[in-house]
């Protein structure tokens, strides 16, 4: 039998890099062919990765906390009969091949991180074997210490001094929190968009009576619908008019969608997650709200997959739930445009008779892509969305 | 107890044991009449006479032959070899009859001999009258080879090697003999062979030396503590086998060691040591292992040369402190950080 | 030959005979199953041509007098009483040899029938014997020590030592040189300042007596001298038994440095067949009897070799034990 190797799955096109949560199997265990290998944590979520073929896991290349490009040898499985030259080949090649990896700094509440210049530089780091067992022991970085040994050799002096730093970390005032990979990614994405995407925003107040009608009337029947899901409802329709809204940049080229996936930020404690209503404007209202319930379960549970994040053409974004009225929220690359919802919020306004009336109204800011959109297709397609709206209550 | 000189603990051993057992010779040039080229048996032949203490020819071989030939049928000889220089002269005898008879006979006999020899530099006696060749001797299986420090350890060591039923190197060091020291009157005291001793403790390095160098330790150690860094100073008294456990235990609380010998710098004691430690203490060590020997060349006459080629204290402790940046401890701390 | 002059009786002239053909026999089994790639290592040095040398002076012996032996050492070992079955497996390294398989040939010894040894270097059996008899000395028993060497050894500096010691301190050792007249292939008379050997006794003041090595009654009666002389307390005696070894020095050794009229004259001199020849024609011994004599020689021969090929081989586990003796 030939040796099997396991990769870090790219796991979306934008996947670069994984965490290995946890090895569900040891050295030496044999795993069945589909088997649960191990847990990886990308920029979308956290999710299983099946070995490729049955055998024994002849080696694994990572530790649980490292982060592996997209595609990097992760692990070797084998019959076990294999010379141990041919599996040492076999990683050899693959670490020629493969690009360096950055050696993830552990993810530790309160740990203290210096600016590693050795990072990315290449050099070995000179520590004596007491010095690298300590470190290793205590979760400190190498690359994160200056020694003072002969020759700048980090000594087992240094290692505890900087682990009697770590352990003071508590009681200073400022507390660091490192990344964890979603929020890195999300940091990375939001930075790229902000700098690549010129954009500007438009804000309009939604008249909300005949939405909140429908929803009360609903809700009489037994069926919940959410503000979201409103708005979902009211966007999908919008965009069928707005191609370009539901459109991605190329080059000099615009492609415009065929479908119509609209997707909805979650956001939780460890992180914001945007599962994807597929073909909103072919649901039905209830429809849809069947689905982001569907889906902001599996966010509950933490089992939202890739492919339920893939694909989105359209964000929209409520802030609403926290008494936020209005808010500018950033596209999400590759798509042109963004909604981003405030709460509901009763406004006086001019009534029947120039008498004083209670309106809800929400406020809705369309960020959009000005290559592809100018302030008149925004401020078009944000009067477009009252008459879906308006229509829920026909 | 009662202090006596590193000679008189070395006659007094042999006395005891040939009073406790009839079967202990002695066979050696000059060592009945004349008490020994180094004094070390005076009053032996006057106690037990010439069928007991016997004095040879110069016939190296001859000698070491005879005590094993003694040892194969019924006796527990002692064969001193004036100088380990000669062992040259005798070396097939130990080497090849002494070292392998019991192995090569599958166990048909046992071999309890002792040979007792003096070596070491520091004495202007020059190339052919000063070496330490320990490790020679220490690199042969069958063989034991014990070099005692002090007068305590030598009065107990000697015994051990005498009541020992396998042939040991009994490696004692010119300089030592007039050094004086507590030594235990107890006819019944032994020192085990195959232990090491901790001549002092601390905790910032370890050192490990074995006879005269033990005492050039413990004076680098003491100039070591007044800068603040306190040195492990382990005698091996054995080198084989050697304690090895007692090494590693004191590199894994220290960190570093040095090892100190008066032989040739290269495939020496420390030598051993030194790869041991890499072997079994990898990841205890802080900073590489140090080696200080006698420099690369036969023993030179002149004192001053001497004087250059042997380890000294001052060698000892001037190699200690360029190894590394050592941070001195406040004078009532006594703790390098 | 065929008037008797000699003083042994019949019985201890076929004991002598006995042991001359159990060596003989003994050895070209040896060689035999060496050729026939049965033994391992060095080719064993086989004593053949020597038998009257070994069986005439061990057989002057007691058994609890000491014998040191050299390279060539099957025979002294045989003849001090050994088993032709434990000294086999020793040659084939079996556990149930004399040294467990540790010593083989070059090493052999049975310790308990006072053989302290083979020895693989020339000439280090004689330092060794002194201190059997500093013992012998120290302890007032009559023992004696007879240690065996070959010419070369006489050039040895440990030869040399031995003789002066021997004679100065008067050990009850007989010094046997066993001149074969050839070191290796180095002729004696070519590197020795005197080809008479026992000549060199006159060095260390003591008895020195050159005797013909093929003639085991003569060996025997200069040996008994010699022993007698030691043990009465009157020193050492250095024996020099002239005698050929008929094979190579060992198996690969194909003796050019000899020519074969030299060999043919030597083996018209066999011992063995010299000695049984004399037997018959002064009627000690019938050929029936020596015929009977020398089958029961081939069983055992037999008997031995088989003994050591079913023996277990030692036990690698314990390759380390006897290097030191434990507690």
């Amino acid at each position: 039998m030939a040796l099997t190797r396991v990769i870090m799955p790219k796991t979306g096109a934008e996947m670069e890099e994984g965490r290995i949560v946890s090895w569900k199997k040891n050295e030496g265990e044999r795993i069945e062919k589909g088997g649960i290998l191990l847990e990886i944590e990308t920029d979308k979520a956290t999710m299983e990765v099946e070995a490729p073929a049955s055998g024994f896991v002849l080696k694994r290349l990572y530790r649980e906390g490292e982060v592996v490009p997209a595609t990097q040898l992760i692990a070797v499985l084998g019959d076990g009969n294999e010379p141990p030259e041919d599996v040492q080949r076999l990683i050899r090649a693959e670490g020629e091949a493969a690009p360096g990896l950055k050696p993830a700094p552990p993810v530790s509440p309160a740990q203290p991180i210096q600016p590693t210049a050795a990072e990315g530089s290449g050099a070995p780091i000179k520590a004596s074997p007491l010095a690298r067992r300590l470190a290793r022991e205590k979760g400190i970085d190498l690359a994160s210490i200056q020694g003072t040994g002969p020759g700048g050799r980090i000594e087992k002096d240094d290692v505890l001094r900087a682990a009697a730093v770590k352990a003071a970390a508590p009681s200073s005032p400022e507390i660091v929190v490192p990344f964890s990979t979603m929020r890195r990614a999300i940091a990375r994405r939001v930075s790229h968009s902000q700098q690549e995407t010129p954009d500007f925003s438009v804000t309009m107040a939604l008249d909300m009576t005949a939405a909140l009608q429908r929803k009360k009337e609903l809700q009489a029947a037994g069926k919940h619908v959410s503000i979201n899901d409103l708005i979902i409802f009211a966007v999908s329709r919008t965009l069928t008019s707005h191609p370009d809204l539901n459109a991605q940049l190329e080059g000099d080229s615009l492609r415009r969608h065929r479908e119509i996936n609209i997707g909805l930020a979650v956001g939780t404690d460890d992180g914001l997650y945007v599962p994807i209503v597929r073909r909103a404007d072919r649901l039905s209202l209830e429809e849809i709200a069947a689905e982001t319930q569907r889906l902001t379960a599996k966010v509950e549970q933490k089992q939202l997959t890739a492919e339920d994040m893939a694909g989105g053409t359209f964000t929209v974004s409520n802030l609403g739930m926290f008494g936020v009225e209005s808010f500018t929220a950033i596209i999400v690359p590759p798509q042109t445009g963004i909604l981003s919802v405030g709460c509901v919020v009763d406004r006086p306004v001019r009534g029947a008779g120039d008498r004083l009336a209670w309106q809800p109204t929400m406020a809705a800011t369309l960020t959009v892509d000005h290559r592809v959109v100018d302030g008149l297709g925004a401020a078009k397609f944000l009067r477009d969305l009252k008459a879906p709206l308006a229509a829920l209550c026909d | 107890m009662a202090e006596k000189t590193f000679r008189e603990a070395i006659i007094e051993a042999m006395a005891e044991e040939m009073r406790r057992d009839e079967r202990v010779v002695l066979i050696g040039e000059d060592v009945g009449r004349f008490g020994g080229a180094m004094g070390a048996s005076k009053g032996l032949f006057q106690e037990f006479g010439p069928s007991r203490v016997i004095d040879t020819p110069i016939s190296e071989a001859a000698i070491i032959g005879s005590a094993l030939g003694m040892a194969l049928t019924g006796q527990r000889p002692i064969a001193e070899l004036m100088f380990i220089d000669f062992a040259g002269v005798c070396m097939d005898q130990i080497l090849n009859q002494v070292a392998k008879v019991r192995y090569m006979l599958g166990g048909q006999v046992k071999v309890p001999l002792v040979i007792r020899t003096q070596g070491g530099a520091g004495k202007g006696y020059a190339a052919q009258h000063s070496q330490s060749l320990e490790a020679w001797f220490t690199h042969v299986p069958g063989l034991k080879v014990v070099m005692p420090a002090t007068p305590r350890d030598a009065k107990g060591l000697l015994k051990s090697a005498i009541r020992d039923d396998n042939p040991v190197m009994f490696i004692e060091h010119k300089l030592l003999y007039n050094n004086k020291g507590e030594v235990p009157e107890d006819p019944e005291f032994l020192i085990p062979l195959g232990k090491a001793e901790v001549k002092r403790e601390g905790s910032d390095l370890t050192i490990v030396s074995h006879s005269r160098q033990v005492l050039n330790c413990l004076e680098a150690a003491e100039e070591l503590s007044n800068q603040g860094i306190e040195a492990e100073v382990i005698d091996l008294r054995t080198l084989r086998p050697m304690d090895f456990d007692a090494v590693r235990a004191s590199v894994e609380k220290t960190g570093r060691l040095v090892t100190v010998e008066e032989g040739y710098p290269q495939c020496g004691i420390g030598a051993e040591v030194v790869a041991r430690i890499a072997e079994q203490c990898f990841e205890s060590l802080d900073m590489p292992p140090i080696r200080i020997a006698s420099k690369d060349t036969p023993i030179p006459f002149a004192r001053v040369l001497e004087q250059e080629t042997l380890p000294s204290p001052r060698r000892i402790v001037e190699t200690v402190l360029a190894a590394r940046r050592w941070v001195r401890r406040p004078q009532d701390q006594r703790l390098a950080v | 030959m065929s008037t008797s002059n000699s003083n042994l009786s019949p019985q201890t002239r076929i004991a002598l005979y006995r042991q001359m053909v159990r060596i003989r026999k003994f050895e070209e089994k040896t060689h035999e199953l060496y050729k026939a790639g049965r033994l391992t290592g060095m080719s064993p040095h086989l004593c053949i041509g020597e038998e009257a040398s070994a069986v005439g002076v061990i057989s002057a012996l007691n058994p609890d007098d000491y014998i040191l032996s050299t390279h060539r050492g099957h025979g002294h070992c045989l003849a001090k009483g050994a088993e032709m079955g434990k000294m086999y497996a020793e040659l084939y390294g079996k556990e149930t040899g004399y040294c467990r398989g540790r010593g083989g040939s070059m090493h052999i010894a049975d310790v308990a029938q006072g053989n302290l040894g083979a020895n693989g270097i020339v000439g280090a059996g004689l330092p060794i014997a002194l201190g059997a008899g500093f013992s012998i000395q120290k302890r007032g028993t009559k023992q004696v020590v007879a240690c065996f060497f070959g010419d070369a050894a006489t050039n040895q500096g440990a030869f040399h030592e031995a003789m002066n010691m021997s004679k100065a301190f008067h050990l009850p050792v007989v010094w046997v040189c066993e001149n074969n007249l050839y070191g290796l292939s180095t002729p004696i008379e070519k590197v020795a300042a005197t080809r008479t050997l026992s000549d060199r006794a006159k060095g260390y003041a003591m008895p020195g007596i050159t005797v013909d090595g093929m003639d085991v009654e003569a060996v025997r009666a200069v040996a008994e001298g010699a022993v007698s002389l030691a043990r009465g307390g009157g020193g050492p005696t250095l024996l020099e038994v002239r005698t050929y070894r008929y094979f190579g020095h060992g198996a690969s050794d194909h003796r050019p440095y000899r020519t074969r009229e030299e060999e043919q004259g030597w083996w018209k001199r066999c011992p063995v067949a010299n000695y049984r020849a004399r037997l018959l024609a002064e009627g000690v011994a019938t050929e029936a009897e020596l015929a009977a004599l020398e089958q029961e020689i081939d069983a055992e021969v037999e008997a031995g070799v088989a003994f050591a090929q079913s023996s277990p081989d030692p036990n690698p586990q314990e390759s380390t034990l006897y290097v030191y003796t434990e507690g």
